[in-house]
This record gives C-alpha cells, sequence and structure tokens, in this order.
C-alpha cells in the first residue's frame, strides 16, 4: 500500500505534464483550434447522408422473409367485402354507434376472438408545473366526457384478442387500426375490413406463438389519445369504483361478457396500419413508415429493417419516409451532392485499386439531397418532441412500435397492391412472432436518411462533438488570456445567476398565467410584459463603470462554459434539440463581444482580419435570435400560444432547452453585447 | 481324392484373403454420442442436423442404447412450429424426424458442457442411470457429432456457456487414458469447425469439419412453410452420401470425405487425420456410422455380473495377449482353412479357437486317410 502510494506520487508530474502541455497548446492557439473544429463540425455534417449504413436486422430470431406468406386475393376480396359491409351498414343505421359496435363485436365473436370495447376520454390540456417530462394523463371515462367546457360522449376503442394456439399467452403483438365513425372515409373503411381479413387469416394459423391483440382505436378525440388510453389501461389497470362503474359498458347495454378490460402477455411489438387518400393524380401507392416518438425516440431499429427487408425483397412497394419537399429544389445542395458525389467515386476508384474485396459504392448527388430531406424531417420531428403518429403512445411505455401508413389515390381497384400490403403485414408479424424475448440487440439511437440507410450514434455524434468542443477550449482560453479585474468574476456569476433564474421563471411562467387568464393574447401578453420587467434590472447592472476593456471577459467564459455543460447534457436528452442549440449557439456565443469595442477593433488601423471579421459578424450573430423571436411575435403571436401550450403538454425537450440553454446564452451575449 | 482334400483348405484359405485388401474391423462395439449444442427457435436446422445423424447411425446398426443423443428438444413442440410434433430435414416435408421412437439421452437444459465432458469421460454421479452413459472401451469406434454455433476454438452450448477446444482435447485425452475408445471419428458441423479439434492430440482420433478457420458455415435450404432453415449443407451432403450406404456397403471415408465441395457447401470443409493410425481409404463408413464390427468369442461366459474379481482380471490378460496369439494363428492358417465356414464376423480370440479345431480335424482327416491306406 504503501509502495503504491509513493508510486503514485511518483507518477502523476509525468502524466500531467504531457496532459497539462497538450492543454496549454490547445488553448494557446484556441482561435485555430475552434476554427478546425467549427470547420469539421459542418463539413462532417454535410457529409451525414454519405456516411451512412445500410440498415440489417440485428437480431437473429426474427428470420425475416423466411416463411410464404399465405395472404392470398381471395383474403383481399373478404377485406373489400367487409368495407362494404361497414359503409351499408352506416349509411342505412340509426345509431351508427351502437350498430358498429354490435357489427364489430360479433364479427370478432365469429373468429374465436375475446373483444370488449374500452371508453376512454381525452386528457384535460392542463398545465401542472410538477407533472413535466413525467406527463400523466388520465383518459378516465365517466358517462361523459368533458372536452373544451363541454359535455361530450367518450371515445370507444375495440379491441379483440386471438389467443394463440400452442403459445404460453405471455406475449402479445398489438395491431392498431384508428377508425373515425363520424366520418368514416373509403379507405378507412378498407383499413378496417383489411385488418378484420388479417384476424381471420391469424386465427387459423399454427405458427402462433404470441397473442394478436387488435384495437380499432375510435380516433374521435386523435388516434393517438386512444390508443394512449387502451395502453395505459392496459399497463396500470384502474381500481377505484367510480372508474369501475365506467367500464361496465356493454354493446348492447346488458350482455356480460365484455364488461372486463381484457389483457393478454406483456406487448412485443405494436404496428399501427393507416391508409390515407394521396394527394394529386399519381397511382402510384406507396407505404410510408412512421417512427419517431415523444422527444426523439425511436423504435429498435430492427422494426424499421424487418419491413424495409421483406420490401425489398419482394419488390412490391414503394416504401418512402417522410421528408422535407422544399429542400429537393435548393440548387446549392444539389451542388455539395455533386462534389460529395465526384469525391465518393474518385474514393471508390482508390479502394478498389488498393483492396480487390472493397465494394465500390457511392452516394449520389440525388440520393444525397433525397437523405439531406430525410434527414432533416426526422430531426425536426425529433426536435419537436411531438411523435409523428399514436406509434408514439407504445415508446411511452418502453415498447416498439411503428406506423406503416398506405398512401394510395385507388385502393378500390388496386386488388394487387392491397393483398401485397396484407402479404407484408402477415410477414412482419411471423417474424416478430419468432421472437424469443423483447427486442433488445439492435440500434435505438439512429436517424434514418432513407428507408435502406441510417446514421447511427457513432456518426452522428462527431459533428456535434466537434461544434461542442469549441465552447470548453474558448472558455479556458478566455479565463488564461487575461487578467482579471478585482470584483469582475463576482460580478459575472451575479449576472450569470440573475439571468438563469429569471430564464427559470420564464420558463414556469406559462404554467401560472394559465390558470390566471383565461384568452390566449392575455397570457401571452402578461408572460412578455412581466419577463420584460424583470430583466430590465439585470440590463441595468451594467451601469458600473467598466474598468477595462476586457471587463466582460469572465462573463462570457462563464457563459460558454455554462453553454457547453448544458448542451453536453441535452444531447443526451434529444440529439436533435442539442445539435439546432449548437450549431445555433457557436457562433453567437464565440463572436460575443460589445459593441464598443467591435465598433473600435473595425477602425483601428491594427487590428486583425479576425478581429475585423468578428467585429462585423459579432452584432448580426448576436442579434439575429432576438430577431428571430419578434419576427415570430409580430406574425404569429396567436400561434406562439397555443405553440407554448403544445410543447408543455408533450413534454417536449424543446421547451426546457429553450427555456434553459438558448435563452439565457442569448440574453447573456445581449448583454454582453450592448453593455 | 486325399491331395482334393488337403488342397480344399487352401483354396478357402487364398479365397478368404484376397478380397480383404481392406482388412477385417478390429474393433468390436460401436458408439455414437451426437450433440444439438443450440436452442431456440432459429436454431431449428441443428436439431433436424442432429436428428438426421441419429436416424442414420441407427438405420446402419448402431443401437439406441449405444447412441447417446444430447438434444435442447424444443422444436416439435415449440408454438411457433406450424407442423406440430413434428422436424423435418427437408421442405419436401417426406421425412419426420420426430415420427418414431427416437430416445434422447440428454434433453433441454441438460445439454450443457458438464454433462457433455461427464459423459465423454465418464465421470458421473453413481446415480446416472447406464443409459445415460457412454459404456465404450478400448476396442469401441465411438462417432461424435456435434453442431451448433461455434467459433474459433470453441462451440456454444445453449447460448450460455461454451466449450473450448483446449477442453475438448482435455476430455479426448483422458478417454484414451482410461481406455475408452479405440478410433474416435469427430465430426463438427459449425463455423469455423476446424479450430475445435486442432488442440486433439490423443491417438487414434480422426476429425472431419465443416469449415476452416475464418469461415462460416451455411444453411442448405430454408423451409418456406416451417419458416426456417431446416438443415446445414455439410450434414446435407453427409447425409446424402450415407443414403447409399448399406450395412455391408464398402463405401470408405476417403470416398465420404471426398463429397465435400467448396462449392457447395460455400465452405471449406476439412480433415485431421494426422492422429489416425490407418489410411483413409482402408476404414469403411459403417465402422462409425454404422455398427460392423469384429465380434469376439470369449472362451468362457460373460463374468461381469457375477463380480468375481479374478475371472475379470483372467479376461483382461485374455485380451492384452491378443497379439502374440494372432501369429500364432497365422502359422496354424492352412489347417484353419477347413472351418472357414465359420470365419465371417471371427475375431481374434475366435480365430485362434477355429485354427485349433482346423488343425485338429486335418490332423484327422490326415490320419484317417492313413488308417484307410494302411487298411
Amino acid at each position: 500500500m504503501g509502495a503504491d502510494g509513493e508510486k503514485d506520487r511518483q507518477a502523476p508530474p509525468l502524466k500531467g505534464r504531457l496532459l497539462a502541455r497538450l492543454a496549454v497548446l490547445i488553448v494557446r492557439h484556441a482561435a485555430l483550434v475552434s476554427f478546425v473544429c467549427c470547420v469539421a463540425g459542418i463539413v462532417s455534417l454535410m457529409l451525414l447522408p454519405v456516411l451512412a449504413k445500410s440498415v440489417y436486422v440485428d437480431e437473429n430470431a426474427l428470420l425475416p422473409g423466411s416463411a410464404r406468406a399465405t395472404f392470398s386475393h381471395y383474403d383481399t376480396l373478404k377485406a373489400h367485402d367487409l368495407a362494404r359491409e361497414i359503409q351499408t351498414l352506416l349509411s342505412s343505421s340509426t345509431d351508427p354507434q351502437k350498430d358498429f359496435r354490435k357489427w364489430l363485436g360479433d364479427r370478432l365473436d365469429a373468429l374465436g376472438a375475446d373483444y370488449y370495447f374500452h371508453r376512454f376520454c381525452p386528457p384535460t390540456r392542463s398545465f401542472s408545473i410538477l407533472g413535466f417530462l413525467s406527463t400523466s394523463h388520465t383518459y378516465e371515462a365517466g358517462k361523459h366526457c368533458l372536452v373544451d367546457g363541454r359535455e361530450q360522449t367518450p371515445g370507444v376503442n375495440a379491441v379483440g384478442i386471438l389467443r394463440a394456439h400452442q403459445g404460453d399467452g405471455n406475449e402479445a403483438i398489438v395491431l392498431v387500426t384508428p377508425f373515425e365513425l363520424e366520418n368514416l372515409t373509403a379507405e378507412n373503411a378498407i383499413a378496417m375490413g383489411l385488418s378484420l381479413s388479417l384476424l381471420d387469416l391469424l386465427s387459423r394459423a399454427l405458427w402462433l406463438a404470441k397473442d394478436v391483440v387488435w384495437v380499432a382505436a375510435d380516433s374521435k378525440y386523435e388516434k393517438y389519445t386512444a390508443v394512449a388510453a387502451w395502453l395505459k389501461e392496459y399497463h396500470e389497470p384502474l381500481v377505484s369504483d367510480s372508474s369501475f362503474e365506467g367500464m361496465h359498458y356493454t354493446q348492447d347495454g346488458n350482455s356480460s361478457r365484455d364488461i372486463f378490460f381484457k389483457r393478454a402477455g406483456s406487448i412485443t411489438a405494436g404496428f399501427v396500419l393507416e391508409f390515407t387518400r394521396g394527394a394529386g393524380a399519381t397511382k402510384v401507392s406507396s407505404l410510408e413508415i412512421h417512427a419517431e416518438g415523444s422527444n426523439g425516440q425511436m423504435p429498435n431499429m430492427d422494426m424499421i429493417s424487418v419491413v424495409n427487408l421483406l420490401v425489398s425483397w419482394r419488390q412490391q412497394f414503394h416504401l418512402t419516409l417522410e421528408g422535407v419537399p422544399r429542400i429537393k429544389d435548393w440548387q446549392w445542395l444539389r451542388s455539395v451532392g455533386y462534389v460529395f458525389e465526384i469525391v465518393g467515386k474518385k474514393a471508390a476508384e482508390l479502394r478498389k485499386a488498393f483492396l480487390s474485396h472493397a465494394k465500390a459504392s457511392f452516394t449520389t448527388a440525388e440520393d444525397y439531397v433525397n437523405g439531406v430531406s430525410v434527414l432533416l424531417r426526422s430531426c425536426w420531428n425529433q426536435m419537436l418532441g411531438v411523435p409523428t403518429g399514436s406509434h408514439g403512445a407504445f415508446r411511452d411505455f418502453q415498447l416498439d412500435a411503428v406506423t406503416l401508413e398506405v398512401v394510395s389515390t385507388d385502393l378500390e381497384h388496386n386488388m394487387d397492391f392491397l393483398t401485397n400490403f396484407g402479404r407484408l403485414i402477415e410477414g412482419v408479424l411471423r417474424s416478430v412472432n419468432n421472437l424469443l424475448e423483447k427486442f433488445h440487440q439492435s440500434l435505438f439511437l439512429y436517424i434514418m436518411v432513407s428507408p435502406n440507410k441510417f446514421v447511427s450514434i457513432s456518426t452522428y455524434i462527431i459533428p456535434f462533438g466537434l461544434l461542442l468542443s469549441n465552447f470548453p477550449i474558448q472558455a479556458a482560453a478566455l479565463c488564461t488570456s487575461v487578467k482579471a479585474t478585482p470584483g469582475s468574476w463576482t460580478r459575472a456569476i451575479l449576472v450569470v445567476i440573475l439571468v438563469e433564474t429569471w430564464s427559470l421563471g420564464n420558463a414556469i411562467c406559462p404554467a401560472i398565467l394559465f390558470h390566471l387568464f383565461s384568452s390566449a393574447p392575455t397570457r401571452l401578453a402578461v408572460w412578455i410584459l412581466l419577463s420584460g420587467l424583470c430583466l430590465a434590472p439585470v440590463f441595468c447592472l451594467r451601469s458600473d463603470a467598466h474598468a477595462s476593456d476586457d471587463w466582460y471577459v469572465p462573463l462570457k467564459s462563464l457563459t460558454l462554459g455554462l453553454t457547453g455543460i448544458a448542451l453536453g447534457i441535452l444531447s443526451a436528452v434529444n440529439f436533435s434539440v442539442a445539435l439546432a442549440g449548437a450549431l445555433l449557439l457557436v457562433p453567437m456565443c464565440l463572436s460575443a463581444q460589445p459593441f464598443s469595442s467591435s465598433w473600435r477593433a473595425l477602425w483601428k488601423p491594427k487590428s486583425g482580419v479576425i478581429s475585423r471579421v468578428n467585429a462585423v459578424l459579432a452584432p448580426a450573430l448576436t442579434c439575429f435570435p432576438l430577431l428571430v423571436v419578434l419576427t415570430i411575435l409580430a406574425r404569429e403571436s396567436a400561434g406562439l400560444w397555443s405553440f407554448v401550450e403544445l410543447m408543455w403538454f408533450w413534454g417536449s425537450a424543446l421547451y426546457v432547452s429553450a427555456f434553459l440553454v438558448f435563452l439565457p446564452c442569448s440574453i447573456l451575449c445581449l448583454y454582453i453585447f450592448f453593455s | 481324392m486325399a491331395p482334393l482334400l488337403l488342397l480344399l483348405p487352401l483354396l478357402l484359405l487364398i479365397s478368404s484373403i484376397a478380397p480383404s485388401a481392406m482388412a477385417a474391423p478390429a474393433h468390436t462395439s460401436n458408439w455414437a454420442v451426437l450433440v444439438c449444442t443450440s436452442r431456440y427457435w432459429f436454431n431449428y436446422r441443428h436439431m433436424a442436423n442432429t436428428l438426421s445423424i441419429y436416424h442414420t447411425v441407427k438405420r446402419l446398426g448402431i443401437p439406441d442404447d449405444h447412441i447417446l443423443l444430447m438434444l435442447a428438444d424444443d422444436m416439435a413442440c415449440n408454438a411457433r412450429n406450424s407442423r406440430p410434433a413434428q422436424v423435418f430435414n427437408n421442405e419436401d416435408h417426406k421425412l419426420n424426424l420426430y415420427g418414431e421412437n427416437v430416445e434422447v439421452d440428454y434433453r433441454g437444459y441438460e445439454v450443457t458442457v458438464d454433462n457433455f465432458l461427464r459423459v465423454l469421460t465418464g465421470r458421473h454421479d453413481p446415480a446416472v442411470p447406464r443409459s445415460k452413459r457412454l459404456l465404450s472401451d478400448e476396442s469401441s469406434n465411438v462417432l461424435l457429432y456435434m453442431t451448433g454455433h461455434g467459433g474459433d476454438q470453441f462451440i456454444k452450448f445453449q447460448d450460455a456457456e461454451e466449450i473450448q477446444s483446449h477442453d475438448l482435447a482435455d476430455a479426448i485425452q483422458q478417454m484414451h487414458q482410461k481406455g475408452r475408445y479405440r478410433e474416435i471419428l469427430f465430426m463438427v458441423d459449425t463455423c469455423q469447425a476446424s479450430t475445435l479439434y486442432s488442440q486433439v492430440y490423443s491417438p487414434g482420433v480422426l476429425a472431419a469439419s465443416s469449415s476452416k478457420k475464418g469461415e462460416n458455415s451455411y444453411s442448405h435450404h430454408l423451409d418456406m412453410d416451417v419458416g426456417v432453415s431446416v438443415i446445414d449443407r455439410f450434414t446435407y451432403y453427409t447425409l446424402q452420401f450415407l443414403e447409399g450406404v448399406r450395412t455391408d456397403s464398402a463405401a470408405t471415408l476417403e470416398s465420404l470425405f471426398r463429397v465435400y465441395d467448396p462449392r457447395l457447401l460455400m465452405s471449406n470443409a476439412s480433415f485431421r487425420d494426422d492422429l489416425f493410425r490407418r489410411k483413409l481409404d482402408e476404414v469403411r463408413v459403417t465402422e462409425f456410422f454404422g455398427s460392423v464390427m469384429d465380434v469376439k468369442h470369449t472362451p468362457s461366459g460373460y463374468s461381469g455380473f457375477t463380480g468375481d474379481p479374478t475371472r475379470r482380471s483372467d479376461r483382461r490378460r485374455s485380451e492384452g495377449e491378443a497379439k502374440p496369439r494372432r501369429e500364432e494363428r497365422e502359422a496354424t492358417a492352412a489347417a484353419a482353412a477347413a472351418a472357414s465356414e465359420l470365419e465371417v464376423g471371427a475375431g481374434d480370440e475366435g480365430d485362434w479357437v477355429l485354427g485349433v479345431s482346423c488343425l485338429l480335424i486335418g490332423v484327422t482327416t490326415v490320419l484317417w486317410h492313413k488308417a484307410l491306406r494302411t487298411d
């Protein structure tokens, strides 16, 4: 022990010296290092679609496509018949709700499925300060629901459970088909018909080892609400007497067999089937996958890769992911794509020349632009933190689910397409049925670039890391370069604490205002007024005489340090928000300096090129967020409040980061700029 | 008449020697240890591999009590099996491997490295029944077949543990020291299979594997109805060859090993015969996959059940002296031929007995002939 201690005492200076030397070197050349980091960060960010890897099925047990699909034209015909039956029933009925439930119950009964009806009410959108990020909405249904102050009938999900013949009943796969009785579209009717037809097929399947739970989700109050209500009840049974009252609900009012909420085993995976009418006259039917859950949580990548694999093997679909369509017209992006294409081609040739086995593949400009479009859309969805569909409800319970949306203009006459879709779903279900345990191998942290390409965290963390590294390096450089005047650190800490507290207050403010005022414009006005008034004293703090030109350095270095730490933590919660934050805050923070000193730098004959450029850029970069906020306030003031409400409701990380990271950082930069 | 009578034994002797370019098998019993080291539905093919080999060795004559079958056995009644209680090794579904009379010795979670090593080395708990033991001796030929998921120098047992090539080599050496085999044919169908026997150093071991180091072994085909791959390539082509083999076939291991075409296997099957004493073209396939063997006639009844220690030691000594007696037998070979109708399946000791009796018959014949003459 003693010897070890001695060794330790001897060793550190050697080790420390090297590290210290390296640190000193970096800090000394901080400007150069940060420049390189920024450029490398931006370039690697642009390169993400090129660096994307092909999707693969990670879990052995899935065995996608190893079984012959049995869904046939006969089943499609049956689906069409059922869809027609639903439509005639609804058009002729006097009480569509009741008749439809009766019809659905009979159908499910005929399949030998356990079925029941689940009633729910939409959650009240109330701001509760404590509930943020651990949002626990209640969907309890009484006789009526209170929606926006009016009494409405509750939503009713129909649920059918097919028990696997040889299964042990421990696990289940959930199929969700949203429907809306009030305005049932032809596509919606076909979706219901196809689901029932699929269930019919599954009820005869001998290979089923997991129970299949079909949820016909009443999307009267949004699809998400219906699924979330059912999932919540599935996992967290209500036991109070009053709620039990609500569960006594049957199709005809007195049958006793479907009183109870029935369950199957633990849910392995969920698939939401949606059919929508495509816009335009193009008759190409396509299949779109939506996967983003709340706060950008993705399902296990195998969920997407299995679908992609089955589709690409059978070559029957045009599989797509949501993109940002306008991006495809950006010429500059296309040019960047061409550059990458040329470079990629050369690299592929070189690789081929040196390694005979290497596959010579490169990304074409078209692929690049499409990749950027999908990537940006995915990042945007992640950033908002709002799930892109009812699959998001599964993610809240750590279950894997995706929405498969069929976009078609002519489903009634497109027999082949429907049959193929049925076969795809059957294949995917059989594949998931092969699973032996929960999905556990594959990736959770990834961003899709195209249906068969993804960027994993190991790749996309690089540009972020490069951008983030600017903060500590610059903070350290600032600390060491300038001899702080006495009292300047105290003042800096005071300002930072004041601004941070103010931001926290700002974050909580909407929740309090929500309860005080009823109209959105009043709330917004009071909010802005209050925060403005509170901020004014902070800006008044600057009235102390600034002893030297470098008085702001401690403040800037504190801002940099804090922002760096905050963004680092944020990247673990919601990567897209953190990345957007880094892109926005890095230039702003690095260029921050008082207006007076930049003015002087601009006209001083001795000042270098960098400081001149900085002097020009600083005002623009610092004021940019302020201008953006002002523009939004001027143009979309009505929408802003509802956006804030939406962010709060979904517990979006964007809300937290906007108020606790972006806002204090930009205010501090403004503070430096204006003083 | 008399010269003819004298010539007859000689002729018979020559006729019995001429076709035996392939020596008569020298072992006296055949054992098979068949191990499927995988479990779970997606490893269906490993169970099918093992069951196929099981049925083949049974058909070729190894009785069930000489086969130790280690199987996870979770396929036939797996909930995912669209053909319940059946296991197939081909998508034509003509042969149900689980149909009749499958005697699994180590089932499910009993298939462990521990149990496998105990079976090989014979170090069992006293409570383990005889049917679960490998009761081979130093004149037994043992077929050791393993299939599952492996890698460089190891094979996995049911995703829970693994056995390394060193352990296996050690177990085989123990078997050698304890006189538990005469020759072993060690067949492995797994990825990087050849690495598994690379450490073996005991004499009499012949090894064959589906792939070399760094290579994967692949499944042969997919059954779209059952929804899984049903058999591996190496085993498939082995079975294809063995289908043409009957108990009396003269097919040799050399010809078996020649059927592994790397283009069909998508890997290079490899062999190891540096520890094996005989040439491969002299070893019949049935010496390992069947039960064609040497039968010994013991001079006395089996004493194992009487528990008389002295008699047991007698027997051991007599076996030890088998070799010198063979030379003796050659000296009396001429006379032995007279009784060559008994030769089929005759062993060392039996030959000696036969030799003596032939000699007696010969001498009697000559004496009788002389007596007739003098008369």
